[in-house]
């Protein structure tokens, strides 16, 4: 698959992570960037971003997937991540509850900072714990319906579902429509221009493979 | 008129009393000696000097200063000097050691006086009795301005004879007048200008012919001034005049109606008021520098003054106040100075000491259940400590022949009970008697210990005493933490009187204790009441002997010391079981185990005190918040800077970790 070597991409689409520590927002990424996984991966400080190329339709997209940590509070930079984003995958741990109970209140913080289409994916991650799953799939299914988001359960660390949820996000269950304003926002706001970000990206690739 | 001339033939305004000391004073205090003061009196104007405690021979050098408004031959009382020594009693009345009334006006008069000089001191009806001593006096009379009472005179006039021009004149000539002021001791006061002044110049014009030197200004002003008198007299009855003269001049009268002595109270009592109630001067001190302070333009306010000073009382009291208390302002200054001084400097010796206070009351709050319970303990430990001592050395000294003799005594001692504690408690204090501060006898105590002891035995006691300490600390962690801030003050003041050599960490324990005050501690304070007595009456010689050498376990012995009533209980014929089997397990344990206990939980803080244990946890939780509230500064600094590279350059936010092993 295309891990995202392209250089050229019509779009930039920024994707961001959010959910209670630990429920494995960073492992999402890797995953979907890198192809990568750590069983030992520490909290993550700080704000930072992996980019994926991929194909969507006809379009070349530069996935921007942005992960933090430490928004429970407002912070200055609070804004500034949600800025511009067409996508969110708000993860929890389907093991633990509490951080699925947390999830009305990360969708308030998104809807506070984001733009109003942007698409969110309730994410239930660890699905490889199905021994350990104290929220039911059918709850946050119905949550999620209810308050209109997408809804996947995912596992980081077999790779279940976090290609097709990054894509179903990146794409939009309510077509790319809806996104496009965002998209234009999101192309402007990144003066780098697509070659600098084209080459860093393929340079992790290669270090990494 | 030359201002020449007038300076040559001035009258007082007011005069100014040193009261330099006494000698021969009859003795009504302790020990021979008195508590001497002085009243200084004239008329209603007292002033009171500082005590001279414990003195055969006071000496205060106070002075205070009286304004002179009526002073002429015909008011006598305006023209008395009072100087009342008196005794300060402990109790009761303070005692009339004599007073000396000196006639301001002969004194004046008498030209070839000495300024300072032994005025005797007479009984209270002003009669020669006994020999009461003398009292030296340094009186000096003060004019404030002269000129300024020649423009009153003719301002008074003025409305009458409607010179309003010449006022200005007088005015401008007054002013220069100003550097003609008698006084130099009293030169912020000279600017202004009283009507007594005038009032005296013209009462000596209108009065007596006894009255001598006025010829100059009695062929100028003598005429105006009887019409003045008149009409200031018909004013006092008339009400309605002065409002008419208000902001004139013409309300002179009230100095100068002194011929019938009824309107003359009355005035004297309009123009005492007026003149700012001179009676308490202390209290007006104050009123009196502000007055000063506005005597910038004197000029008018002494219009202002006059013509409102007897029937417009309340219309100018700033002016009121201005005016005489001018002159006697720099008593009343003065005398507020040193009153104020005293004061402060009590303020500032006792300061402290309710800070103090109130620190270590709010600590002896928290702490009182603490304090509760280390007593228990303590009890407990000085039974435990009884019981240790005579197990440790069986077993450690049962070669010894010391041993056997502590042993004798030990057995004595459980017969005996209390009265062989009390007497070690009194030998204990014969010894520490020796000693300025408490840790330092106890360190002496151990000392004594220690010669029959083992070093490693009085180390792990200590040891074992710390933990107790920070056991009661564990109990009383609650209290702890609300403490902790005043510990920390406390500390400090504890830290710097308790230098020892080597901190004793019961000590602390007891310092925790008793957080008001050491004093309950001290040995010495403890000797009178509770050791002594009861030594003498329960205990010979020989169980003096015996018991000063008993290695009484230290903390029973302080916890004897410390309360009587501990030690009424404390004493037991037999060696009892403690009543906390825990605790006892804890303390009785023997000392090598307790140290080795303690040597292997040792870490670099063995070695401290409760108090310094606290102090370093205060110290490394500021240390924390420091640190949390640096955390938040990093943070929002990093927040900024990676909100700057969100909207710059986001490249920079491209994850880095590309190399992590999958």
């Amino acid at each position: 698959r295309n891990m995202g070597s392209d250089d050229s991409y019509n779009f930039v689409f920024k994707v961001v992570l959010i959910g209670e520590s630990g429920v494995g927002k960073s492992n999402l990424l890797s995953r979907f960037t890198k192809n990568e996984f750590s069983h030992d991966s520490r909290t993550t400080i700080g704000v930072e971003f992996s980019t994926r190329t991929i194909q969507l339709d006809n379009f070349t997209i530069k996935a921007q997937i942005w992960d933090t940590a430490g928004l429970e509070r407002y912070r200055a930079i609070t804004s500034a991540y949600y800025r511009g984003a067409v996508g969110a995958l708000l993860v929890y741990d389907i093991s633990k509850h509490l951080t699925y109970e947390s999830a009305e209140r990360w969708l308030k913080e998104l809807y506070d900072h984001a733009d109003p289409h942007i698409v969110v994916m309730l994410v239930g991650n660890k699905r490889d714990l199905e021994t350990l799953r104290t929220v039911p799939s059918e709850e946050a299914k119905d949550f999620a319906d209810k308050k209109g988001l997408m809804f996947m359960e995912t596992s980081a660390l077999d790779s279940t579902n976090v290609e097709v949820a990054f894509h179903e996000v990146l794409t939009g269950k309510r077509g790319l429509k809806v996104t496009r304003g965002s998209i234009s926002a999101v192309t402007i706001s990144n003066p780098l221009g697509p070659t600098s970000e084209a080459q860093e990206e393929r340079r992790g690739c290669c270090s990494s493979s | 008129m030359s201002l020449a001339d007038q300076s040559q033939q001035w009258f007082p305004t007011s005069v100014q009393v040193t009261v330099h000391q006494a000698r021969n004073l009859r003795v009504k205090g302790k020990n021979g000696t008195n508590d001497a003061y002085a009243i200084i009196q004239v008329a209603k104007d007292k002033f009171s000097t500082s005590v001279a405690e414990k003195c055969v021979a006071p000496v205060w050098k106070e002075e205070a200063s009286f304004d002179l408004p009526l002073f002429h031959p015909g008011n006598t009382e305006r023209c008395t000097l009072y100087v009342i020594v008196m005794h300060r009693a402990q109790v009761g009345l303070d005692k009339f050691l004599g007073q000396a009334v000196v006639n301001l006006l002969d004194l004046h008069d008498n030209k070839s006086r000495k300024k300072t000089d032994w005025f005797k001191l007479v009984d209270k009806t002003g009669k020669e009795d006994k020999v009461r001593g003398e009292v030296m006096l340094d009186i000096q009379f003060m004019r404030n301005n002269m000129s300024a009472s020649m423009f009153d005179l003719s301002m008074q006039d003025k409305p009458r004879s409607r010179i309003s021009k010449l006022k200005d004149k007088v005015r401008g000539k007054k002013k220069d007048g100003f550097s003609d002021s008698v006084s130099a001791i009293v030169p912020s006061v000279s600017q202004v200008l009283t009507d007594s002044e005038g009032e005296a110049d013209a009462q000596s014009l209108n009065q007596s012919p006894g009255v001598k030197k006025k010829s100059k200004l009695k062929s100028l002003f003598a005429p105006k001034s009887n019409l003045q008198r008149n009409i200031s007299q018909s004013m006092s009855t008339l009400g309605t005049l002065p409002e008419k003269n208000s902001s004139l001049s013409g309300s002179r009268s009230s100095g100068l109606n002194i011929d019938s002595p009824e309107v003359k109270k009355k005035f004297k009592f309009l123009g005492h008021k007026r003149t700012g109630s001179s009676d308490s001067k202390v209290s007006q001190g104050p009123f009196s520098l502000l007055g000063r302070s506005k005597q910038s333009n004197s000029d008018l306010n002494n219009l202002c003054i006059n013509g409102s000073h007897v029937y417009a009382e309340e219309a100018e009291p700033k002016s009121g106040s201005t005016l005489s208390l001018n002159s006697s302002g720099q008593g009343s200054v003065e005398d507020v100075r040193k009153h104020t001084s005293d004061a402060s400097a009590d303020s500032l010796r006792s300061a402290p000491v309710p800070v103090y206070r109130r620190e270590s009351t709010d600590r002896a709050i928290l702490e009182q259940q603490r304090h509760q319970e280390e007593e228990e303990r303590r009890q407990a430990e000085e039974r435990r400590m009884a019981e240790e001592k005579r197990l440790e050395e069986e077993e450690r000294y049962r070669a010894e022949a010391k041993r056997l003799q502590e042993e004798e005594e030990r057995r004595y001692q459980e017969e005996q009970g209390r009265k062989r504690r009390l007497i070690e408690d009194e030998a204990r204090r014969k010894k520490q008697k020796e000693e300025e501060e408490e840790r330092r006898k106890q360190e002496e105590e151990r000392r004594i210990e220690n010669q029959r002891l083992e070093e490693e035995r009085s180390k792990a006691e200590e040891q074992k005493r710390q933990e107790e300490a920070s056991m009661s600390d564990r109990l009383s962690s609650l209290f702890g933490m609300i403490r902790k801030k005043e510990e920390k003050k406390e500390e400090v003041q504890q830290h710097s009187k308790e230098e020892l050599p080597t901190p004793a960490p019961r000590s602390d324990s007891r310092d925790s204790d008793q957080p008001i005050s050491h004093h309950p501690t001290n040995p010495f304070e403890d000797i009178p009441l509770s050791s002594d007595l009861r030594v003498s009456s329960n205990e010979s010689p020989a169980d003096h002997q015996k018991s000063s050498h008993n290695p009484q376990p230290p903390s029973a012995m302080v916890f004897l010391n410390r309360t009587a009533k501990v030690s009424a209980v404390k004493p037991r014929p037999h060696p009892v079981k403690p009543l906390t089997p825990v605790e006892s397990q804890h303390a009785t344990s023997t000392p090598g185990k307790i140290k080795v206990a303690n040597s292997g939980e040792s870490g670099p803080y063995t070695q401290l005190t409760q108090e310094e244990l606290i102090t370093l946890v205060v110290k490394q939780q500021t240390d924390l918040s420091r640190k949390d509230a640096k955390i938040v500064e990093l943070e929002e600094y990093i927040d900024n800077l990676v909100l700057r590279v969100i909207e710059e350059k986001p490249s920079i936010l491209q994850a880095i970790n590309h190399a992590k092993p999958v």
